[in-house]
């Protein structure tokens, strides 16, 4: 039986920083990262006496895998504006950061999941090419390549993004 | 952009993220009834793997006994089904498709692909195939012809989650219009759209039996029907709809769901960092907790997620929304308005749910549907028709009894119209006020 209160405290403390991943892994889609969360959680639930090291490191590769497969796995569910669709001014100053920031998360949307979720694990939750490899179930080569590109793509992305601007 | 700036990015986009306050609770209660049923289903498994190993012995499966192992799910140890079954040239093809899968299931496969059904279809042939992993969970797909390139392909991987033990409904073809569902112990009903034809604006649907074609169930929905408007359901619609009742669906065509999630239908209204815009209706005094987002939030979610006002199917909710408005009434009880934003076809719909002087979330009342197009998207009657509520984000209103009257009140965003009005002002900084009738 799963310590309930264990799994409770981990889900209550941990929720928010596993979220903030999920929400890059949706490329911004708030309903969607809950979803996605939620649900990498409650199967968490089960085997959460058996899960071997940190339960954050296993949480953050399920989301990472999980994200591949969202669309089908949540067809029918029903979900929130995505924040990549709010409509924002575009002016300089203090709120130009924050367009910058949601253009770096629309243009994440752009990729592949799998390169998207190489990426996130690499520059957001900081893991090494060893550890995203480790998380992916692929290899060092696959992360380099899959960084490289994902890189390479997500300029091109923000490039295409302003010059499309008027 | 260096991957340093990238990091800076990514951390600035997210650093104000919260989950919402229930996460932890639904979380809990999920996971309580997901080791419940994999309970149910490991025991269930278990017997029927006795059973089977038998059967295998005896009827001699050459194609289980190696390399790989023992199926448990019945469907897998029994002859394809479907007209196009003994096409042997055919099902030789959906295998390699099915082989040809542009990804891998998450979870190990341990036993070889089985054609489960093949068969005719409104959409041409397809097949339905099936794979054990080794947690002896059933991965299945449907093989049909690709609507992007004609040819015979995987077109929906159907790994055994969210809702494990559950049969899938597959929707393929053109517009993903053709319906498949597995045959299970229950009749099978399909149903094209929802309507809110009635007094009341209760969500209805028109359920058709599906049509049996030996091992699986097919419909056609009509032309035009959204990727996201079609349903099925196992049991007997004439007795109500439960969610457990909904057979979740698969489409083919995914980017077509892609494109509707990313052209929300709802208002919009949500403040540019993503949180939630709040109004109440003036004039009068600011209802209790009108200005406080989780609070409302869990109120309105429950109160919708038990509903029987809204369709069974659209029940599930997540996240939070993007706007409410909250309206006091009596001593007794207030309203929190908002709307509630679906994937199918059409307008958002706007509900209100009573919040009693407690503070707990009682009826919820369908209120009708938003005009995403109009100066003044939100103008609905109050559920004790005391007045109408108008909304509109950003803009002043006011109201009028007669034609050539005054201009009463001059509001922001959310204005309470008394029933004798005729008239409504809508006024957006910078722009010509417009003028929409009370009765609209």
């Amino acid at each position: 039986m799963p310590d309930k209160g264990d799994f409770e405290q981990f889900v209550a403390g941990r929720s928010a920083v596993l979220l903030r991943t999920a929400y890059l892994l949706c490329a911004g889609d708030r309903g969607a990262a809950e979803d996605l969360l939620q649900e990498v959680l409650e199967r968490m639930y089960p085997k959460w006496k058996r899960i071997k090291g940190e339960p954050e490191a296993y949480a953050r590769a399920a989301l990472a895998n999980a994200s591949a497969n969202r669309w089908r796995r949540r067809s029918r569910r029903v979900h929130e504006t995505p924040l990549t669709d709010t409509t924002h001014t575009a002016v300089n100053g203090p709120e130009k950061e924050v367009l910058d920031r949601d253009e770096v998360v629309r243009a994440l949307g752009g990729l592949p999941e799998r390169m998207r979720a190489v990426l996130v694990l690499r520059f957001y939750d900081d893991l090494s090419e060893a550890d995203t490899a480790c998380a992916l179930g692929c290899s060092v080569g696959t992360v380099k390549s899959q960084t490289s590109r994902g890189l390479t793509r997500l300029r091109e992305l923000l490039d295409e993004h302003i010059r499309s601007k008027p | 952009m260096n991957t340093e700036e990238l990091k800076a990015a990514l951390r600035g986009a997210t650093v104000e993220l919260e989950p919402r306050p229930t996460l932890t609770a639904d979380v809990m209660r999920g996971g309580v009834r997901r080791q419940r049923v994999r309970r149910i289903t490991v025991a269930a498994t278990t017997l029927v793997a006795v059973a089977a190993v038998s059967t295998t012995a005896s009827a001699g499966w050459q194609f289980l006994s190696e390399p790989t192992q023992v199926a448990t799910d019945p469907r897998m140890t029994k002859p394809t089904r479907g007209d196009l079954a003994q096409d042997a040239a055919f099902l030789e093809e959906v295998i390699e498709a099915w082989e040809d899968k542009p990804r891998e299931p998450v979870d190990k496969v341990v036993t070889k692909p089985h054609v489960y059904w093949a068969g005719t279809t409104p959409a041409g042939r397809a097949a339905v195939v099936m794979q054990e992993t080794a947690t002896h969970e059933t991965v299945r797909g449907l093989v049909g012809i690709s609507q992007r390139s004609g040819e015979l392909e995987l077109l929906i991987l159907d790994e055994p989650m969210p809702r494990e033990g559950k049969d899938k409904a597959y929707k393929f073809g053109p517009e993903d219009r053709v319906v498949l569902a597995l045959e299970g112990e229950q009749p099978q009903f399909v149903s094209d759209k929802v309507t809110y034809d009635n007094p009341d604006g209760l969500a209805d649907r028109d359920w058709r039996p599906m049509r049996e074609a030996d091992g699986v169930l097919l419909a056609e929905l009509p032309p035009g029907t959204g990727p996201m408007d079609g349903n099925v359901i196992a049991g007997d619609p004439n007795d109500g709809v439960t969610e457990d009742e909904i057979v979740d669906t698969y489409n083919a065509d995914e980017a077509r769901i892609l494109a509707l999630k990313h052209t929300y239908s709802g208002l919009d209204w949500g403040t540019a960092q993503g949180g939630v815009h709040l109004m109440w209706a003036q004039p009068g005094q600011p209802p209790a907790h009108w200005n406080d987002s989780p609070w409302l939030s869990e109120r309105w979610q429950k109160a919708l997620a038990k509903t029987d006002v809204i369709d069974p199917a659209q029940r599930h909710l997540s996240g939070s929304h993007t706007w409410y408005v909250s309206v006091a009434g009596t001593a007794s009880q207030q309203y929190v308005i908002s709307e509630h934003v679906t994937l199918h076809s059409g307008p958002t719909r706007l509900y209100a749910v009573t919040i009693t002087a407690e503070g707990k979330h009682g009826e919820v009342y369908s209120l009708g549907p938003t005009q995403k197009g109009s100066p003044l998207p939100v103008l609905v009657t109050l559920p004790d028709k005391s007045g109408k509520l108008a909304v509109a984000k950003g803009a002043t209103l006011s109201y009028r009894t007669t034609k050539d009257g005054a201009w009463l009140e001059n509001v922001h965003e959310a204005l309470r119209v008394p029933n004798d009005a005729v008239e409504i002002r809508v006024s957006y900084p910078g722009k010509e006020p417009a003028i929409v009738p009370a009765a609209r």
